[in-house]
């Protein structure tokens, strides 16, 4: 039967009918449904008074729309029993906001293998990379993961496991580059590399390349991709040394690096470290350690150098390099000062200092590249060595 | 000349709903289960230990209070109750959902309720599935797409 009949049928619908004859609410409602608890009494009708009214306002059912409505409605609560119990998306089972607002606090405590997996599909910033607390850290926030100790670094101190470094002193999947070339004589490098042959930290490995690469175009610098593993070796050789400060090491650091950097950062106030754009990588803070520049690692403190309990023992020593270390390796912002060829070439520390007071960071580099090549200068025309006593870099004569 | 009560004129703002089709062949609404804040008394003691009662707000998804007891009414007549009680519960629900979004008489509703015996079983699953059945509600406050075709 068509509704439409009803529609006929039902002429009193038409009737004229006075309009807010429940006290409502009515205008504007700044909570939207949320409130609608809030002034339920003037739509509420007294549950009494409802029923009555249903009773007198509807005609009383015959004897066959009584079974009928009886079947029909047990048939239908019948079926929203069958999908409160079958279907987990009943009503009285949604989701609140409460649960949603916890749920989402839960999801923030995520596993950090969860998160590494997360870094491998998703595009992250090398400062929201989880990937720092693997890489030396500052240890305040961020420490080595106690596992990773354990498994493969304490078995490799111990000599409990062989170890895999090829002839040149660096295991070829340690080498980030491939380069064996590029491998350093830092024992605390080759631990970190023999790190590497596991699943995960290889991995680990190559999502800090692909995190490395991604910080070095964000920041549109011509730093290229391999300098992290290139160690900051400054040897005070007279064939090599002045190719190597002019054209490798220092115009890295200096100059056009600065002012790049300074394009995506604000200027920050002076705190005397030279600052440098490597210090946005994740691999910033493992610089020092595969540095070979005459860097005691056991002369770092253990609050400052997270690898310190796994380096049991030291095997480059320069006396006069550590001050300088001291003062700029392990800075909290992760910027490797340029210090620690300051310090293997036995730069005194004042002219050190009195750069840093001097303008920008560029200027500093700058200044202090001026007086390396002074002193190299002056080292080629009197050889001299400005290099302290039973130094062992003064060997390289 | 007196104006004819329509639902797009009767029709209550920022009010999640459905529509179903009643007797005078239009589509009135009923409201459906939405968030809800629920003002919650808690006592707390202070820096000093003094009692300090606040006010919080417990969030849930459902009715009001009182349209809940209404179903729970319904549930109970039709586990115990006679086929008198429940036809009374069932539309003293009805008539609550409509006038929650509609503002027209008490009266009235109930006339667009009194549907023939052959829509019986339509409306009675219709309202039912508004209660119980939020998986395929439309989006909040959008009567057009809010509007159910009878089954």
């Amino acid at each position: 039967m068509s509704r439409h009949k009803h529609q006929m049928t039902r002429e009193s619908v038409n009737e004229p009918i006075a309009r807010n004859d429940l006290k409502t609410v009515s205008g504007s409602n700044i909570l939207g449904e949320a409130g609608a608890d809030f002034r339920m009494n003037q739509n509420e009708v007294p549950e009494s008074s409802l029923k009555t009214a249903v009773r007198l306002s509807m005609s009383a059912p015959s004897e066959q729309t009584r079974d009928l409505f009886s079947r029909v409605i047990r048939d239908a609560m019948e079926k929203i029993r069958l999908d409160r119990t079958q279907s987990a998306f009943s009503w009285s089972k949604l989701p609140t906001i409460k649960s949603l607002v916890e749920s989402r606090r839960e999801a923030k405590r995520v596993a950090p293998n969860q998160e590494i997996a997360k870094l491998e599909t998703a595009k992250m910033s090398p400062i929201e990379s989880p990937f720092r607390d693997y890489v030396a850290t500052t240890p305040n926030d961020r420490v080595i993961p106690q596992e990773m100790v354990n498994e493969q670094v304490n078995p490799l101190i111990s000599g409990q496991i062989p170890s895999k470094a090829g002839p040149g002193g660096m295991n070829p999947r340690g080498n980030l580059n491939g380069d064996p070339s590029l491998a350093t004589s830092s024992d605390a490098a080759v631990r970190f590399s023999q790190i590497a042959p596991s699943t995960d930290s290889t991995d680990l490995l190559r999502s800090m390349q692909s995190v490395t690469a991604e910080s070095d175009r964000e920041l549109a610098t011509p730093i290229e991709t391999d300098i992290p593993s290139r160690p900051f070796w400054f040897p005070i050789d007279e064939r090599g040394a002045s190719e190597r400060v002019g054209s490798e090491s220092f115009p890295l650091r200096s100059g056009q690096n600065d002012l790049s950097q300074a394009d995506f950062n604000p200027p920050k106030p002076q705190t005397g470290r030279v600052t440098s754009p490597l210090g946005t990588s994740p691999f910033a803070r493992a610089l020092p350690i595969s540095s070979s520049s005459g860097i005691d690692l056991t002369q770092l403190s253990e609050f400052n150098n997270p690898f310190a309990p796994l380096l049991g023992d030291s095997t480059s020593v320069s006396g006069s390099g550590q001050e300088g270390n001291k003062q700029g390796v392990w800075s909290d912002d992760g910027s490797t000062g340029s210090s620690n060829s300051l310090g293997s070439v036995g730069v005194p520390q004042e002219s050190f200092a009195s750069s840093d007071s001097s303008g920008g960071q560029g200027s500093d580099l700058s200044r202090t590249n001026e007086l390396l090549q002074q002193l190299l200068d002056e080292y080629r025309k009197n050889q001299q060595s400005y290099l302290p006593l039973n130094d062992r870099n003064t060997s390289m004569t | 000349m007196s104006e004819r009560q329509t639902p797009e004129s009767t029709r209550r703002n920022s009010v999640q709903c459905r529509s179903i089709r009643l007797a005078d062949g239009n589509e009135w609404s009923f409201l459906s289960p939405s968030a809800r804040f629920v003002p919650r008394v808690v006592v707390e003691t202070d820096a000093v230990g003094r009692r300090v009662e606040s006010i919080a707000l417990d969030i849930k998804f459902g009715y009001p209070l009182h349209i809940e007891a209404l179903i729970a009414e319904l549930k109970k007549a039709c586990e115990q109750g006679s086929v008198m009680e429940q036809y009374e519960a069932f539309f003293a629900l009805a008539v609550s959902l409509i006038l929650q979004v509609h503002d027209i008489r008490l009266q009235t509703v109930c006339e667009l309720l009194a549907v023939g015996r052959e829509e019986l079983a339509v409306l009675v699953n219709d309202v039912l599935s508004v209660i119980s059945d939020p998986e395929n509600l439309p989006a909040a406050n959008d009567p057009e797409t809010s509007r159910r075709e009878p089954t």
